[in-house]
């Protein structure tokens, strides 16, 4: 019933009109398939403009002009009919097995699928409610071609994917695609909005699809639409999901025997010896000496015993095997324990549901609540949300109509301390993968329970009579007693008026309101690690306030025995943002517990903070829309555009495209060819701008140098001592302005087989130019950045998309289908400015290159082991005397010598999704894959765990127990000895396939035959069991290639996994009952 | 048809209502300042301008000001990172090889290593001052009035104090070094940045001179605070420049002129952990931080030089500095100066001046706050105490850039390698006795003179930046260590010497640098040094 009512809504306005009365005719329109009344049908007095929708319950009434007969009734997705017209007539439409998901939400309203002549995605609300997810755009991933998802937490509380459409188009600008909710531009969390309340997600890809939005539609749109009601019998819904939340991601394969780290860790203390000229006698005495020396590259901790007289290393350098786990010295007892297994946890979710809705002849309404409690994996993780929506349309008048779509969120997050980029010791992720199994968590007596104080555990934070040689702290009590507690409060308005002064025009003035306030408090509890200031409080207020006015108006009309259809388009667009910051911070807490500055007594270190930002854009925009017997399509568009992001000057920008279909299977010689259904070809081009320069908002940074929402202007920072003093931090550029991408697709729509097989594949060539860059200067021009921002460079993506859908077996009883979808696209850098042209861009892990891409790696190459030292090689460029590179590549086990070279682009060749739905007797099962091949990503993490003596302490990876020895010379793992000058430098050798296979979701569910449930006044019941991301399989263990494209070094790349919150898996079970 | 009018009416009133010249209003307020409102903001008050001037003073030490707050690296605090990374890579100055220790790179020597942040702090900061004293030289430079000419003097000096902290990182001492590549020089005049060879040695020592005899002529006593220039500081760059380059008797002249007014620290004033505060009357000139700049902030001095903070990387993570014990042991007992540092058994007579937490004496070294205050460490620093009280967490510690001492003692070296070693020994015998050790006499060390007044720099001026310069125009080598482990306290993989014509002891330019001024040669030759290296090389202080 979905597709009859949307429909619905968008012919609406094109038949309500007067006409003269004649002769009086009323009848209903019902569906040949299942006898329900087709509500909005098209009946029409056969070869006239005369008509109307029917209503509600699929009755019409009409009054004949003279002289005319016959109705044709039509509603797509079902073959239309011409019948003579008698009074209390009843007409069967017969389903239209070629014309399925007829229309789409598209730029400023909606389309028939067959008319749109871009590029687009769309996933259903049977899609995304089988996701078991806080964040509706989860379902996108796998799920359309050109979609990458890439999800960089799993915090339950802060997971927004990011997302890239086609490639990544800029190079210091922002790459993530507009999202439209409703119609009006959403800057919103994406997490506030109930997936419950979702009806349709479609991407817009191509310029045709998107150009209209202009300022900011480079990147792709997102549209999310919401339910609205469907039935007149008002339905109630309610869902209700219990399940489990646990870590996905595996921990790397570590060293997890504490005797075997121990040993470990003494050869390489021996090896920095017995390889630096040292005698065996001179090597092993020092290594005896230095491993409990935590300021001489040794552990710190002694946790085994040995008997009197005895080393815990041997001078065959294995383990003295007398050695007894455990080891008291009369003061505390030391024993290791497994931090990763007491930090991590599984954790409940439960998630409840209830909507109701209902259509009358004049009122559309549709009202939820939602409530979700999502656990995390370690403690004091976990995020609540409220949400409510109210959507309701109200035909006030023949000529107009009013509407609201509300929606509230509430949200309680408690999050635990980390950061997605970095290691710290008071990052609990990081200590927990990170920390050598040799040390333990607890603080233990002589008799070896774990001690308490005040009915505290004591955690070990180097307060014993050992110090570890790394992290300082203890990050598991910190998140044990230190609380980050932040409260969102959302809420989304859109208030909308629709005008039909005459036939076929359409006004119509939309208001959006977006206000989100979000209040942190932070605790610093004395009990951890903010005991020299007592406790500290900081709490931080973040506003955001956009507003969108949008005043639209359309026209429709057809002419020539409706043969040709015009849909025009004009409107004005505007959009403001407002971001408001303030922070607070004092200590000396007089209740440990109340992290509120009330609380906080402190005189010395009191701070505060605030400021506020505003950006805005606005444009004029229009659209023309033509065919000619549903058979040759035309759409063009333009915008005229501003951002205040650009200076005086610099603002405008003028943005159109231009779209073409052809259905050819129309056409009279495809009338024959049976088991084709629907074939169109179609084209577009369009060229879009991109504003997104400058720091976007919510980063609690109040230093940060990187241009905000004026990245065109000088700005400087002050601050007061004895007087004013002014800092320069950051170089603007006056003529900075759009940069502009130029984009065309190609494709072919098919349905084939009545319907059983329907797809599209697609070229796409999207070309930026005049990218927003932040040009490198060299430190010595003295730019506090290092850069400014200009307009440079040219870049290209294209690629192809395929998708495609198929019905294996339908039958009454049991429908199997399965569906896939590929993307290939390749990133190319085609200019660069003039000044770097030569020589490229080089970034610490990445370099720009004329001909290479976006994402070539740039790193020092690995080459091997060297068989008779076992020292690690590394390539570098031949120069002849004048300093010239002859081109010819030596080796050298000097790294200072190794030159980083250009290791190509990480992207993955190909990407995509693939799924199957299986429904049989009432039971459904579907699942859902992802997958990426041929590409490459940085293993930060595992360089980590590499590590030679400079990370001692810090977990090894059991590769490591491979490395080099004169017994063991058929390696690549170099000797171990303390590589100190590799450090955290980037070397290929770390770099792995980026492959994956990911099962993002299976669901299997149950639907009660309506016999069964109808004495119990249920329309429907159904019950499920759902999984989420249940696997990733990945080239490493621990490894998580969907947390970046690839490029990275020792703390980024895939290292991020293993600093910030690991991805969960979700398995629930739910029911769903409609009334 | 009524309804046409009033629908069409009501959408033309609203789209009249919004369309305006909003787009033109979007600004930021606070946090940031924009160009505009800094002309609004001078409009309204013509003084403010004077804040600009302030900055470039302001910056010199400021936490997290090279890659800002977001990236929040504990070693980012300008040009008292720069000094103690000069330390650390000296000999005297040790910090353990823990993972607390962001100087390891500087124990280990890795600070070679292009794309590491420590070399690119160390360079960074010195030309974004340079920049802003070029805007400030081009903006007031051709105006009249004495303010303007004050101000364009001091961003002189402040170039020249820049380029001379450059020079030794990138090249060999000026004598016999002239023609060498050195670092690229800006200036308002300079093309293009991008393409900008480095200068020679004796060009950039050209530009540093003729700064400093502009800022000299102009400049007089009158200064707003000691983080400013007057002729004192002028005086004593100039008295710096010309100590490296060996222009001895103008070193010697110079040093006269710069501590004129100033007097220096007494023996009871230095028997307490001190060296924190620009006040006192032995400091020229000096880094002033304000509460603000360094409250509960790792990226400070007090986190790392002090050992009295308790929001520190040396207190919380022992990760203090230490003083290499071949020095210490050269140090007699009667030197107040012993007392600068805990001895093996973690006493120091200045313990007993203060308290932390209840415990005074040698009490405060076992002293341990859980995650506050580990126990000292034998040979921790006590030298730096902390401004605003001991055990606090207001790291805002002033750091000396210019002591009376130091231009003694370059007085002393100026005269005695002048040819005037009698008036030499006077003057440092003079200064050492009466404020330091009274029953000193400069021969008892058995040093040639030379090597006396550097074995007095290296003891006085611990921790305050000066150890590689001094190696690199005495061409003395590194000597951390004499034979074996047990001479040192330096931690094994800190443990070599270097000579004073390896290679390795320049440093490379930042990739940053290399990456994006096509004009760069690099430094390139030796190695990271290896452990126990050279172990027979001498210094002529410590052996």
């Amino acid at each position: 019933m979905e597709k009859r009512l949307t429909l619905f809504f968008v012919s609406l306005f094109l038949f309500v009109g007067s006409a003269l009365a004649q002769t009086k005719v009323s009848g209903t329109v019902l569906s040949q398939e299942d006898g329900q009344p087709i509500i909005g049908a098209a009946v029409q007095v056969t070869g006239t403009s005369t008509g109307m929708l029917t209503d509600v319950n699929g009755r019409f009434s009409l009054t004949l002009p003279e002289g005319s007969k016959t109705l044709t009734i039509s509603y797509l997705g079902y073959e239309s009919k011409t019948v003579n017209a008698k009074n209390g007539m009843r007409v069967f439409l017969k389903a239209d097995v070629a014309a399925l998901d007829e229309v789409i939400v598209v730029a400023y309203g909606t389309q028939k699928k067959s008319a749109f002549t871009g590029s687009a995605a769309q996933v259903d609300a049977k899609a995304i409610e089988a996701h078991v997810s806080s964040n509706v755009a989860n379902s996108l991933a796998g799920a359309a071609p050109g979609v990458q998802i890439i999800n960089t937490s799993g915090d339950p509380t802060n997971s927004s994917p990011t997302i890239r459409i086609r490639g990544v188009g800029s190079m210091s600008a922002g790459n993530n695609p507009l999202i439209v909710l409703d119609g009006m531009p959403y800057d919103g969390a994406l997490n506030s909005i109930n997936p419950n309340d979702v009806e349709s997600m479609t991407v817009l890809k191509d310029a045709s699809a998107s150009a209209i939005y202009g300022a900011r539609g480079a990147n792709g749109v997102v549209l999310i639409t919401t339910k609205k009601g469907r039935n007149q019998d008002a339905e109630i819904k309610f869902d209700a999901k219990w399940g489990s939340n646990s870590r996905l991601i595996p921990q790397y394969d570590v060293i997890t025997d504490p005797g075997q780290y121990y040993e470990t860790h003494f050869k390489q203390l021996y090896n920095s010896q017995i390889y630096n000229g040292k005698t065996a006698g001179e090597a092993y005495a020092f290594a005896n000496k230095n491993i409990y020396d935590q300021n001489n590259g040794g552990l710190g901790y002694q946790i085994f015993t040995v008997p009197e007289g005895e080393n815990l290393v041997g001078s065959n350098l294995r383990l003295n095997p007398n050695a007894k786990l455990g080891y008291s010295d009369g003061e505390y007892y030391y024993t290791p324990d497994n931090w990763y297994d007491e930090a991590f946890h599984n954790s409940f979710r439960q998630e409840y549901n209830i909507s109701l809705s209902g259509v009358t002849d004049k009122l559309n309404y549709y009202a939820s609540a939602g409530y979700l409690k999502d656990g995390g994996i370690v403690n004091n993780s976990d995020m609540q949300r409220y949400t409510a929506r109210l959507n309701v349309d109200y035909q006030v008048k023949k000529w107009l109509k009013v509407g609201t779509n509300m929606a509230f969120s509430h949200r309680d997050a408690n999050q635990p301390s980390y950061s997605s980029s970095w290691g710290s010791s008071g990052n609990i992720f990081y200590i927990c993968n990170m920390i050598a199994p040799i040390y333990p968590l607890y603080v233990r007596d002589p008799q070896g329970n774990i001690m308490t104080e005040d009915g505290r555990t004591v955690y070990d934070s180097n307060n014993t009579n050992f110090k570890r040689a790394n992290f300082v702290g203890n990050a598991v009590r910190d998140n044990e007693v230190n609380r980050t507690k932040t409260y969102y409060d959302n809420f989304d308005g859109k208030f909308s008026a629709v005008f039909t002064p005459i036939e076929g025009l359409t006004l119509s003035a939309n208001l959006a309101v977006s206000s989100r306030n979000s209040r942190e408090n932070d605790l610093s509890s004395t009990f951890g690690s903010a005991s020299a200031t007592d406790g500290g409080a900081y709490l931080y207020h973040f506003r955001f306030f956009n507003v969108t006015n949008q005043y639209l108006a359309n026209y429709r009309t057809d002419f020539a025995n409706n043969t040709h259809h015009l849909d025009v388009l004009a409107g004005y667009e505007q959009y403001k943002h407002k971001y408001q910051y303030m922070y607070g911070s004092n200590d000396h807490l007089f209740n440990p517990y109340i992290g509120e500055l009330g609380n906080a007594a402190g005189s010395d270190n009191k701070q505060m903070n605030s400021f506020t930002h505003n950006y805005m854009t606005e444009g004029y925009l229009a659209r023309i829309q033509y065919d000619y017997k549903e058979k040759y399509f035309l759409s063009t568009s333009y915008r005229r555009d501003a951002s205040s992001r650009f200076a005086p000057g610099h603002r405008w920008g003028n943005f159109y495209s231009v779209g073409l279909a052809w259905e050819m299977s129309k056409e009279k010689f495809m009338q024959n060819v049976k088991w084709v259904d629907m074939l169109k070809l179609k084209a577009s081009y369009g060229e879009q701008g991109n504003d997104a320069i400058g720091t976007s908002a919510g980063s609690a940074s109040t230093s940060s140098t990187t241009g905000w929402f004026t990245p065109y202007a000088d700005q400087y920072e002050s601050s007061y001592a004895d007087g004013y003093s002014l800092v320069l931090k950051y170089k603007g550029n006056e003529n900075l302005t759009w940069e502009k991408s130029k984009a065309i697709n190609v494709g072919v729509d098919f349905s084939l087989f009545k319907g059983r097989l329907t797809g599209t594949l697609e070229y796409f060539n999207r070309k930026t130019s005049d990218l927003l860059y932040y040009k490198p200067v060299p430190l010595s021009a003295g730019n506090p950045t290092g850069q400014y921002p200009i307009n440079v460079g040219k870049i290209t993506n294209k690629g192809v998309e395929f998708n495609v859908v198929g019905t294996i077996i339908k039958t009454n009883d049991i429908v199997w289908t399965a569906n896939l979808n590929l993307t290939h696209y390749k990133n190319t850098i085609d200019e660069l400015d003039e000044s770097v042209r030569e020589n490229g861009i080089k970034n610490s892990t990445s370099i720009y290159e004329e001909g290479g891409s976006l994402y070539d790696a740039y790193m020092f190459k690995y080459a091997g082991v060297d068989k008779e030292t076992g020292q690690a090689l590394y390539y570098y460029k031949e120069k002849d005397e004048n300093g010239n590179e002859t081109g010819r590549d030596l080796t050298t086990a000097n790294f200072s010598q190794a030159d980083k070279y250009n290791c190509g682009s990480v992207l993955p060749k190909l990407y995509g999704g693939f799924g199957t739905t299986l429904n049989a007797y009432g039971f459904d099962l579907s699942c859902q894959f992802q997958f990426q091949l041929g590409g490459k990503i940085y293993d930060g993490s595992y360089q980590a765990l590499m590590h030679t003596q400079d990370a001692a302490g810090q977990a090894w990876h059991k590769d490591a127990l491979k490395a080099w020895t004169p017994e063991n010379p058929n390696t690549d793992v170099p000797r171990l000895d303390g590589d100190t000058q590799v450090g955290q430098s980037a070397v290929d050798r770390f770099q792995i396939s980026s492959n994956y296979l990911s099962l993002n979701n299976a669901t299997l569910g149950y639907t009660f035959p309506k016999k069964l449930i109808t004495p119990l006044t249920l329309t429907s019941l159904r019950v499920y069991v759902a999984g989420e991301n249940l696997f990733v399989l990945s080239k490493r263990k621990g490894l998580d290639p969907r947390y970046s494209l690839g490029i990275g070094g020792y703390t980024s790349g895939s290292g991020l996994n293993t600093n910030s919150y690991s991805s969960m898996r979700t398995i629930t079970a739910g029911l769903s009952v409609t009334f | 048809m009524k309804f046409n009018k009033i629908s069409i009416l009501a959408v033309a009133g609203v789209l009249t209502l919004t369309a305006c010249d909003d787009v033109n209003k979007q600004e930021p307020a606070g946090g940031m300042i924009t160009a505009d409102q800094l002309t609004e903001t001078y409009t309204a008050i013509p003084g403010r301008v004077d804040a600009t001037f302030a900055g470039m003073f302001n910056m010199m030490g400021e936490p997290y000001g090279v890659f800002g707050t977001g990236r929040g690296r504990a070693d980012d605090f300008g040009f008292v990172m720069a000094a103690l990374s000069q330390d650390a890579e000296g000999a005297d100055y040790i910090y353990p090889n823990s993972g607390y220790n962001w100087f390891s790179v500087c124990g280990e020597y890795t600070s070679r290593t292009p794309n590491y942040a420590n070399p690119y702090i160390r360079y960074a900061i010195v030309y974004n001052q340079i920049k802003i004293a070029n805007d400030l030289i081009s903006s007031l430079g051709a105006l009249e009035d004495a303010s303007s000419k004050n101000k364009v003097a001091q961003a002189k000096a402040i170039r020249a104090f820049d380029y001379l902290n450059l020079v030794p990182y990138f090249q060999f001492n000026y004598q016999g070094h002239q023609n060498d590549p050195c670092v690229p020089i800006v200036t308002p005049e300079t093309p293009d940045p991008a393409n900008n060879p480095r200068a020679s040695v004796q060009e950039v020592y050209d530009l540093i001179m003729t700064d400093l005899n502009d800022a000299i002529s102009v400049l007089g006593n009158d200064r707003e605070n000691k983080a400013r220039i007057n002729s004192n500081v002028a005086y004593g760059i100039r008295a710096r420049a010309n100590l490296y380059m060996g222009n001895w008797a103008d070193a010697a002249a110079d040093a006269a002129k710069a501590m004129e007014g100033y007097t220096p620290a007494s023996i009871a004033e230095v028997s307490t952990p001190s060296f924190v505060n620009a006040d006192d009357h032995n400091w020229i000139w000096g880094i002033i931080l304000t509460d603000d700049q360094a409250k509960d902030r790792y990226a400070t001095s007090a986190s790392w030089l002090s050992s009295f903070s308790a929001s520190a990387y040396t207190a919380g993570a022992a990760c203090y500095a230490m003083i290499n014990k071949m020095l210490f042991d050269k140090i007699p007992a009667t030197d107040v100066r012993k007392g600068w540092w805990v001895d093996e058994n973690l006493h120091s007579p200045l313990l007993s001046t203060i308290s932390w937490n209840g415990a005074t004496g040698d009490a405060i070294s076992t002293l341990f706050l859980a995650d506050v205050k580990e126990p000292f460490v034998p040979y921790t620093n006590v030298k730096f105490g902390m401004k605003k009280g001991i055990g606090g967490t207001i790291n805002s510690n002033d750091f000396p850039l210019m002591r009376v001492e130091e231009m003694i003692l370059t007085q002393a070296e100026g005269l005695a390698k002048s040819g005037n070693e009698a008036q030499a020994k006077q003057i440092l015998e003079n200064f050492v006795k009466t404020y330091r050790d009274p029953s000193y006499s400069a021969t008892a060390g058995g040093r040639s003179l030379a090597d006396e007044i550097w074995y007095q720099r290296r003891v006085e001026l611990w921790g305050e930046g000066f150890f590689m310069a001094d190696c690199n125009r005495l061409h003395k080598p590194v000597v951390r260590f004499h034979d074996n482990a047990a001479s040192t306290n330096q931690p094994d993989a800190f443990r070599f010497n270097i000579d004073p014509d390896d290679p390795w002891l320049l440093m490379r330019f930042s990739d940053s640098e290399t990456n994006a001024n096509a004009a760069i040669v690099n430094n390139t030759g030796g190695s990271q040094p290896k452990q126990d290296q050279n172990p027979s090389l001498r210094d002529g202080v410590t052996d």
